[in-house]
């Protein structure tokens, strides 16, 4: 089975966000890069598959050069080669075009991203960019596994606590839940074998696509702000006696 | 007539000795050869440099006994019996010059005072120490001693050659009515048995047995030394000699992780030549084992059983064929619990007194599990996740690095774009709520005394040294170079800490890297202000106070008499100690990545150390460690009973009531 794994670069912690001037984007202050955890989730999986059915596995990431450093965890953690777009996109309809773009020049049975990303949590890119190349897709997929040669049976999330499964033709894609495979922890030394492979990028124009057309489009930021700080957790002070007097109030006020 | 004694009295055929000298000496050479190859297999490591202060290590350390003589019965029993035997081989090398090379050394007041008087009175000390020795081992044996067949053949072996040499002595005055007896008291008291109960011409043949006795006896002596435990007379000079003179919070060596093709030891020649001669020095005294905190609190880790496993390791490749051949270290002889049990506390090798190092070999295991394998316990996982995703090392913290400061006018360094001192706060002060009372503590003193000073804020991350610690030396490096190429870009020259995990990464392991930072610890920076007079101790403060010392701060960089100066300074304060502390201090279990283990409470380092500083009824723990906090505070709470004391970081003490 051949697989693209769609992974994001994201900021190591969202603090401190800012709307960019023009209001099209966020600034995130972070000095960290890391591989948003709900993809390492596909990842996982996509090696999961691999294990079982053998093929092979393509990291695709959008984004600058220190965008390579998530590819080359990719590798790490089993992937076969990577790709990068050379292009900063966070605009998630634009995001979409862009991977959609470049899911169309290659050849894959199995596209596999996260749910959403921890920065701006839109959820949406993967099932957009299925929607563009007309894939069949699912989103909250639990488990995944091969139903003859040209299709595949999926479980997914309903809500209330209820799954369907489904049957999906190939090539398809799907958006994993998390906790799908456990992550495993990745060997820094295999890590580091991984950065002496090189990485391939594709620039917008080798995909086809112009400046024109990744403009986000349609809305402005207006302002960031933090979360309300709610629920208190209060420590009792004093002598033993004093904090259970001051507890069994609490609890007798409560009931 | 000039005093002297006749050589080989009494022995026709000398000639013999040699006979049995020669497969005596060439088994010896053939076992310290075994050796010497066995430590070949081992990786390179540079310790032939700085050949004075090693000398003077191996005078202070080998022969004058500085470390052994921290048990003084074990001290001394061991002085007497090395410095006996130092002095009989001397005076057996005079006998050989004047016998052999012609050199009448033997004789008139040299005679008399050395190679008499000197040699009985060194051969009668010898025979105490062993005696004592004999004692503790097989009368009243600590635990940390275990008993081989080896142990119970030495000592007795050596009595037995000190006694059959008194013997000779003895019979040769008593047949030949020496006229100088008087200067070999013991050899004299013998001869004077002798002559009651033997017949006088019984003296001479049983002499003559005797003696050949005596010489098969140091012959077959000389022969098993390097088989035997008694290897240690060659082994553990040569360990001192190249013991390490790194810091002692730089003795983690730095991988190349560019040219490095695989990380860590799995297998016992990924160690270098020193680590394994290590292993032949080890005597088995067990004083790590007794030092251990994880040993001391059941778990599975005894510095000393590690050293000893490594050793059958070792051996054991002695015995494969083709020299290609290395088997798997972790899961066969070392257990991976084993090594995650390791608080890095370095008191093993703080009393090893024949400079053994245990840490870093068990920060090499654990490259390999974490860096090869990524197998290690799953919480630390999560810590190693976190550290990798966010620069620290708290899966779930939310606090930003700026929280802790809120109302207290702290300069963000970025904004004021300089400042004399760099307070780093560190992770486990600035995102956990105890310790953030610290941190506000300092802070406010600073601000009292007048140092300027500005924080980081976001910009803080780990320094890695849990991630070193746990093996993970990528991930230590790629922070620290980050942490090294923003504090240079700040134009930071001072860095105060209150972390002594931090204050070592700067002060020993970031100049590995090109870092050259002045770093001061909170304690030592207080008790300057204090001396300086620029801050005054508060009154009102009156009880009993022990103070903690962390490992970072006093084993690492022996740092041990700032803090105390800060608890002395405050009025009304009565300093008390713990049983251990100072070079002896007691982990508080959160070391070497153990913060993020999961622990049953009885297992827990931590909590013994509580009862160690319950047991001095003070009121108040004094503290110079977010971890020591943190460990201490738990262990505390579990174990006070119905007592009350509570952990206080210096800076609070210093501060006083008005602590917010």
């Amino acid at each position: 089975m051949k697989i693209v794994v769609c992974c994001k670069a994201v900021p190591g912690a969202v603090t401190d966000v800012e709307v960019a001037p023009g209001g099209k984007a966020l600034q995130f202050q972070s000095q960290f890069q890391a591989m948003n955890e709900c993809d390492e989730y596909a990842l996982e999986e996509a090696c999961a598959l691999k294990r079982a059915y053998g093929g092979e596995i393509t990291a695709l990431a959008m984004g600058p050069i220190t965008t390579q450093d998530i590819l080359y965890l990719a590798l790490a953690k089993g992937a076969d080669q990577a790709l990068r777009i050379d292009v900063r996109v966070q605009d998630p309809q634009v995001a979409s075009t862009v991977l959609a773009a470049a899911l169309g020049k290659m050849e894959f049975d199995l596209v596999l991203t996260g749910t959403q990303s921890r920065d701006t949590l839109a959820s949406f890119v993967g099932v957009a960019a299925a929607a563009r190349l007309g894939l069949p897709f699912a989103f909250a997929v639990t488990e995944v596994e091969k139903d003859g040669e040209q299709s595949i049976k999926v479980r997914k999330e309903l809500g209330g606590g209820r799954f369907a499964d489904i049957r999906l033709g190939l090539p398809a894609l799907l958006c994993v839940q998390t906790g799908i495979q456990p992550l495993n922890f990745v060997p820094p030394g295999r890590m580091l074998r991984a950065r002496a492979q090189p990485i391939r990028s594709l620039s917008l124009t080798e995909l086809g696509l112009t400046e024109e057309e990744i403009v986000p489009r349609g809305y402005r930021y207006q302002s960031v702000s933090p979360p309300e700080r709610v629920g208190r957790v209060r420590f009792l002070e004093g002598a033993t006696p004093e904090i259970a007097a001051a507890l069994l109030a609490r609890i007798r006020a409560a009931l | 007539m000039i005093p002297t004694r006749e050589v080989y009295w009494n022995i026709s055929d000398a000639w013999l000795i040699y006979v049995l000298l020669v497969p005596a000496l060439a088994v010896f050479a053939t076992g310290i050869y075994r050796h010497v190859r066995l430590w070949r297999i081992g990786g390179p490591e540079r310790r032939f440099d700085h050949s004075l202060r090693r000398l003077k290590g191996l005078i202070l350390y080998g022969f004058a006994h500085r470390r052994i003589f921290s048990n003084p019965y074990a001290g001394l029993f061991h002085l007497l019996f090395f410095s006996g035997f130092v002095v009989l081989f001397i005076g057996t090398v005079v006998v050989w010059m004047h016998a052999e090379l012609g050199l009448r050394v033997m004789q008139g007041r040299f005679y008399l005072y050395f190679q008499s008087l000197a040699l009985d009175v060194f051969g009668l000390l010898a025979l105490i120490g062993l005696l004592m020795a004999f004692c503790r081992r097989f009368f009243f044996r600590p635990e940390r001693l275990d008993n081989t067949w080896r142990d119970a053949v030495t000592v007795p072996l050596l009595v037995v050659i000190l006694v059959t040499g008194f013997g000779l002595e003895g019979l040769r005055i008593a047949a030949t009515g020496d006229p100088w007896a008087d200067w070999s008291p013991v050899g004299f008291l013998a001869a004077k048995l002798f002559i009651i109960v033997l017949p006088m011409e019984a003296l001479r043949p049983l002499h003559a047995s005797l003696w050949w006795f005596h010489l098969s006896l140091v012959f077959s002596l000389i022969a098993w030394l390097p088989y035997s435990k008694l290897l240690h007379l060659f082994t553990a000079p040569a360990n001192i000699y190249f013991r390490s003179l790194d810091a002692k919070g730089a003795m983690i060596e730095p991988i190349d992780l560019e040219t490095a093709e695989s990380f860590g030891a799995d297998s016992i020649d990924r160690l270098s030549w020193k680590g394994l001669l290590d292993l032949d020095a080890c005597t088995a005294c067990g004083l790590c084992q007794d030092a251990c905190p994880a040993f001391a609190s059941g778990k599975p880790l005894s510095p000393k059983s590690l050293i000893l496993d490594l050793r059958d390791e070792l051996h054991a490749q002695a015995l494969q064929s083709s020299a290609g051949q290395v088997s798997p270290l972790i899961g066969g002889r070392i257990q991976e619990e084993t090594l995650w049990s390791c608080t890095t506390c370095m008191a093993c090798m703080e009393v090893c007194p024949v400079f053994i190092e245990h840490v870093p070999k068990i920060v090499d295991m654990r490259r390999y599990l974490v860096m090869e394998e990524g197998r290690f316990p799953e919480t630390m996982q999560q810590a190693m996740r976190s550290l990798e995703a966010h620069g620290h090392p708290y899966p779930g913290a939310t606090a930003s690095r700026l929280d802790w400061c809120q109302g207290l006018d702290v300069k963000i360094l970025a904004e004021v774009g300089s400042a004399e001192y760099l307070y780093w706060v560190g992770c486990s002060t600035a995102l956990n709520s105890r310790n953030r009372k610290t941190a506000r503590a300092l802070v406010q003193l600073l601000q009292k005394a007048g140092v300027d000073f500005a924080i980081l804020g976001n910009e803080e991350h780990c320094t890695g040294d849990p991630a070193r610690r746990m093996g993970n030396e990528y991930l230590f490096q790629t922070l620290a170079r980050r942490n090294i190429e923003l504090l240079v870009s700040r134009q930071v020259k001072k860095i105060v800490t209150t972390c002594p995990h931090c204050f070592n990464s700067f002060k020993n392991e970031y100049p590995q890297f090109g870092a050259a930072f002045e770093v001061i610890h909170h304690s030592q920076l207080l008790a300057q202000l204090i001396e300086e007079g620029r801050l005054k101790p508060p009154g009102g403060l009156a009880g009993k106070i022990t103070y903690h010392d962390p490992c970072y701060l006093g084993r690492y960089n022996d740092t041990y008499d700032e803090p105390r100066a800060v608890i002395s300074a405050l009025p009304g304060a009565d300093m008390v100690e713990m049983e251990r502390h100072r070079e002896n201090s007691f982990c508080c279990g959160a070391g070497g990545g153990m913060m993020w283990a999961e622990e049953p409470s009885e297992k827990r380092v931590g909590n013994l150390r509580a009862r160690h500083a319950l047991e001095t009824g003070s009121d108040i723990l004094g503290v110079a460690c977010p971890f020591c906090m943190t460990m201490l505070e738990e262990g505390i709470a579990s174990e006070k009973g119905g007592r009350e004391m509570k952990v206080l970081d210096i800076a609070e003490l210093l501060l006083g009531p008005d602590s917010t």
